[in-house]
């Protein structure tokens, strides 16, 4: 009973405490108590009880998973837009011959596009293709480097969607849920693992492209989940984290002897009054102090080797998505759990020519082309592909047929919001390699052979770092809740 | 009366729980207010008799419809009847009070009957293995010796056995189906031929499990386990290599092709052994938290330990303290860290060791020599460490190491081709990957 108001009491305050909070608060406490430690009443108290505190109380501790995991972290980058799969992975030449003609009915009764009104013309594939590899995987012109490591990739080509919409598909894809208020996928691994690196938060998130998902930072929210689970967006230019760096004239020493003074307060008080809440607040000091060294170290690409660079094809200073992919590289190595990059600008309408599938697109498929091929081939070479699951995809996919929208001819070539077929790949975390699953018709309307869901890809990427999908919950308003709602299945076909 | 005949199935729980209940009554010692209770033992038991009754007639009317070997029901049948028998007895006995004793012992031969046609009755429903095989996939797969197998015997048989048998086998025939011998496979069923040698389009054995799950036709059952793609695949190339009965892997010319449906499983994360260790002592444990170190169980109720040693700055005391739980630790992250050569004296008594990454240490080959006594390892990454291609072929004992990881090491491009010879099952990762910069990458087009 009491360790159940206990939990309730902790649970409350986690909610209550967001990270900019929780820094915020770290900072303007600093003055004052750093006055005490100039007058010299702090005696930072034994490193036996600071560690122990850490590990009873702190609730981003390690854990283990609930079985044997094939994967201990997860890159997913999204490209939020959604890229057109017709351009870069499902190769239809049946749709070149239909190119310019009217869409049949058949394909439009019943059905409701975001904007394609009245009979659209079908659109042929705007790039040529190739097989590659062993596996003979077809890609476009569009990925010259990824061409280059198919063999190490898993194709999902038929994956569905129900949300036609940018804002609802990227939360049904991160969230399990179209509507607001759930934890993240990046959430719920933080809540089920911990963060292994104590110095580093467990769940990361990297921005691009100008803009943040539609869907906003709800994607990486923590929802319903204690807040210190959600995604801890950091800066690739300038301070990594807001609000990270101390203060002028406050040296690190001062920074150190302040919060030792402030947890010496904190450690009275717990004496006092025994509540281990208050052993938390210690452990996040002491996690705040740590962070402000390690966070600003990983998050610095300057000091990686020229060759690195050019693998990448990234320029130190610059916020870009490639910088993104290696820093989420450096933040994997250093034990981070989930590295979730968003990358705006993928959705090809043809209403202007940065939005047009044969040239916005093509400029977008060029900066993460090389990234995202040296990603995979780093973590080879490092030793953590094994246990590193990377997930490349979009929220939904794009039509066959040339967007009209409002009825009339665009004046660039684009393609509509798609949700019946769209193709997402994976690589490593004990995917199987170079393989395809699922299969879309003649013409890549419609997915129709190994049919998977955002649920699916969801329980999978659980299933790899070791839990049941339906069995990683959380109580809330009275019910357990967990990721894939009532839905999903794990996808074992891929799995090697 | 086919249909009352299936409701056997259903039927049979009643006289199980109601005859149970008599048997609690019978023996529990009971007291105020309760003891009434024993009164109405013998109008239990008669409702247990009309019960056992009903699911004899069901029963002889289910073995009727034929689906099932007669051989194997006919233990079930007699036990059952004498069930029934039993429990007439049994109420008829209750009702006299000179045979107390009789009665007692009546209830025993009872509690075994039930015990036994039931035991026998799930037998057929489930198959002979359901109790105490555990249903692990594909476990043998990977140690079957694909230049020895004999491909029907080795690797289809075992596929059939495991999801087919249960329903297709001596005790059950559904759909007038056998499928455990080759006479019975190449028989069918009521639906016709089931096999086509050659043409796996035209086999059903095949086409019914790709049909989708929610069609009735699906096969196994939506509700009984899958075949798994593997297992698809196997059964599709023994079908298309001419389904024979009798040749091996090598004769049908298929080592190759089923390598490479087999293969398609990847190496990941080095295996923890198999079973349990004992539990590490928790104050050891704590004391490697307190130096940092992140220790946790490979996954929950484990007792095998992965350790990572990403905060510690205290290296010499934590490897010395983690000697002390070396039956549990399997996994060793100790990168990053100014582990030196001397380190590996402790390092190489931890032979639980599956996994170990030395990446961006200060070890030489000097270590190397030391690793020899890992028997376990599997996974050894040595990345950007001053190894060289000498110490590297000191590792040759690890028989087990099936990924070794030298990028950025002191080992030369020309040394590998030496190296795969010396390591022939290991997977030598030498890295130094480029991504050639194309003009395209930074053109913008307009």
């Amino acid at each position: 009973m009491n360790e159940k108001i206990i939990h309730e009491l902790q649970r409350k305050q986690l909610e209550e405490t967001t990270r900019r909070h929780f820094l915020r608060e770290c900072i303007a406490g600093m003055g004052g108590l750093a006055l005490a430690s100039v007058f010299g009443s702090c005696n930072p108290f034994e490193k036996q009880d600071k560690y122990a505190a850490l590990f009873s109380s702190n609730p981003l501790a390690p854990k283990a998973p609930q079985f044997i995991p094939k994967a201990k972290s997860v890159i997913y980058l999204h490209m939020a837009g959604a890229p057109s799969q017709l351009e870069l992975f499902d190769y239809k030449p049946a749709l070149h011959k239909l190119d310019g003609q009217d869409c049949p009915q058949s394909l439009l009764e019943g059905k409701k596009f975001a904007f394609i009104r009245g009979v659209p013309k079908m659109l042929g594939p705007q790039a040529s293709f190739k097989q590659y590899g062993q596996s003979g995987a077809w890609v476009s012109e569009n990925l010259p480097h990824f061409s280059s490591i198919v063999d190490e990739v898993t194709f999902l080509k038929a994956m569905q969607t129900d949300q036609f919409n940018h804002g609802p598909a990227q939360l049904l894809m991160h969230t399990g849920s179209a509507r607001l208020g759930r934890p993240s996928m990046g959430s719920w691994v933080t809540y089920g693992l911990g963060s292994e690196n104590q110095n580093l938060p467990g769940f990361v998130v990297l921005t691009s492209g100008g803009t943040n998902p539609d869907a906003g930072k709800s994607v990486w929210g923590s929802g319903f989940l204690p807040s210190v689970y959600q995604g801890v967006q950091c800066r690739s230019e300038g301070d990594p984290v807001l609000f990270i760096k101390d203060p002028e004239h406050v040296t690190r020493d001062l920074r150190k002897a302040s919060i030792d003074a402030i947890n010496e307060v904190n450690k009275i008080h717990y004496e006092e009054k025994g509540d281990p809440e208050i052993l938390s607040r210690i452990a996040q000091y002491e996690m705040a102090y740590r962070m402000q060294i390690s966070v600003p170290e990983v998050m610095n690409i300057n000091d990686e080797p020229k060759y690195i660079h050019e693998m990448y094809g990234t320029k130190p200073g610059e916020v870009s998505l490639a910088n993104n992919i290696l820093l989420a590289r450096k933040l994997v190595e250093k034990g981070v759990r989930f590295v979730q990059i968003f990358d705006w600008g993928w959705d090809s309408h043809g209403t202007d020519s940065n939005l047009a599938i044969d040239v916005g697109f093509v400029n977008k498929c060029r900066t993460v082309d090389k990234a995202m091929t040296a990603l995979v081939l780093d973590l080879k070479q490092r030793g953590l592909l094994d246990e590193t699951l990377v997930v490349w995809g979009g929220e939904f996919g794009r039509t066959p047929m040339a967007e009209n929208r409002e009825g009339k001819k665009n004046p660039f070539k684009g393609r509509d919001h798609h949700t019946e077929a769209f193709t997402i790949w994976m690589a490593g975390g004990g995917m199987k390699k170079g393989f395809t699953y699922g299969e879309t018709d003649e013409i890549g309307y419609s997915a129709i052979n190994g049919k998977t869901t955002p649920f699916d890809l969801q329980a999978t990427i659980l299933h790899q770092l070791g839990f049941d999908h339906e069995k990683l919950t959380y109580e809330f308003q009275g019910r357990p809740f967990r990721l894939t709602d009532v839905h999903g299945k794990v996808i074992h076909e891929i799995l090697g | 009366m086919e249909f009352i005949g299936r409701l056997h199935p259903l039927l049979v729980h009643l006289p199980i729980g109601i005859l149970l209940l008599v048997v609690l009554f019978e023996w529990l010692p009971f007291r105020k207010p309760y003891k009434s209770l024993r009164r109405s033992i013998r109008f239990i038991l008669w409702l247990g008799f009309l019960a056992a009754l009903f699911s004899v007639i069901t029963g002889l009317l289910l073995k009727e419809n034929g689906e099932y070997d007669p051989q194997s029901i006919k233990l079930h049948q007699f036990s059952g009847i004498a069930l029934a028998v039993i429990t007439l007895v049994y109420a008829w006995a209750r009702g006299q009070k000179k045979l107390k004793a009789i009665y007692k012992f009546l209830s025993i031969l009872m509690l075994a009957l039930i015990i036994a046609t039931g035991h026998l009755g799930g037998t057929l429903t489930h198959g002979e293995n359901f109790l105490f095989v555990s249903s692990s996939e594909n476990s043998e797969l990977s140690q079957v010796d694909l230049q020895q197998a004999h491909f029907y015997n080795d690797l289809v048989k075992p596929i059939l056995d495991s999801k087919c048998y249960s329903c297709h086998g001596s005790g059950k025939q559904k759909g007038k189906l056998r499928l455990d011998a080759p006479e019975h496979i190449l028989k069918g069923g009521k639906g016709g031929v089931v096999l086509v040698a050659g043409k796996v389009d035209e086999s059903e054995l095949i086409n019914r499990t790709l049909l989708p799950l929610d069609d009735d036709d699906h096969m196994p059952p939506k509700e009984k386990a899958q075949l798994t793609p593997i297992e698809i695949e196997i059964l599709k190339l023994w079908i298309s290599s001419g389904a024979d009965f009798d040749k091996s892997v090598v004769e049908s010319n298929q080592v190759n092709a089923l390598q490479k449906i087999i293969a398609t499983k990847t190496i990941s994360l080095a295996e923890v052994p198999e079973g349990n260790a004992g539990a590490a002592d928790q104050k050891i444990i704590q004391s490697l938290s307190r130096l940092g170190a992140v220790v946790l169980p490979v996954a929950a109720g484990s007792n095998y330990l992965s350790v990572n040693l990403v905060n510690v700055t205290e290296v010499d005391s934590a490897l010395r303290i983690l000697v002390k739980v070396k039956q549990q630790l399997v996994w060793l992250k100790a990168g990053d860290l100014p582990v030196a050569d001397s380190h590996l004296n402790q390092v190489s008594q931890l032979t639980q060791l599956t996994k170990l990454s030395l990446e961006r240490t200060a070890i030489t080959d000097i270590a190397l020599t030391k690793l020899n006594s890992l028997k376990q390892l599997q996974y050894l990454n040595l990345n950007q460490t001053k190894v060289t291609a000498t110490g590297i072929k000191s590792l040759r004992e690890l028989k087990d190491l099936h990924s070794l990881y030298i990028y950025g090491t002191e080992v030369k491009a020309t040394d590998l081709a030496d190296l795969q010879q010396v390591f022939p099952n290991t997977k030598v990762e030498f890295g130094n990957y480029i991504v050639p910069t194309l003009e395209t990458d930074t053109t913008i087009l307009k």
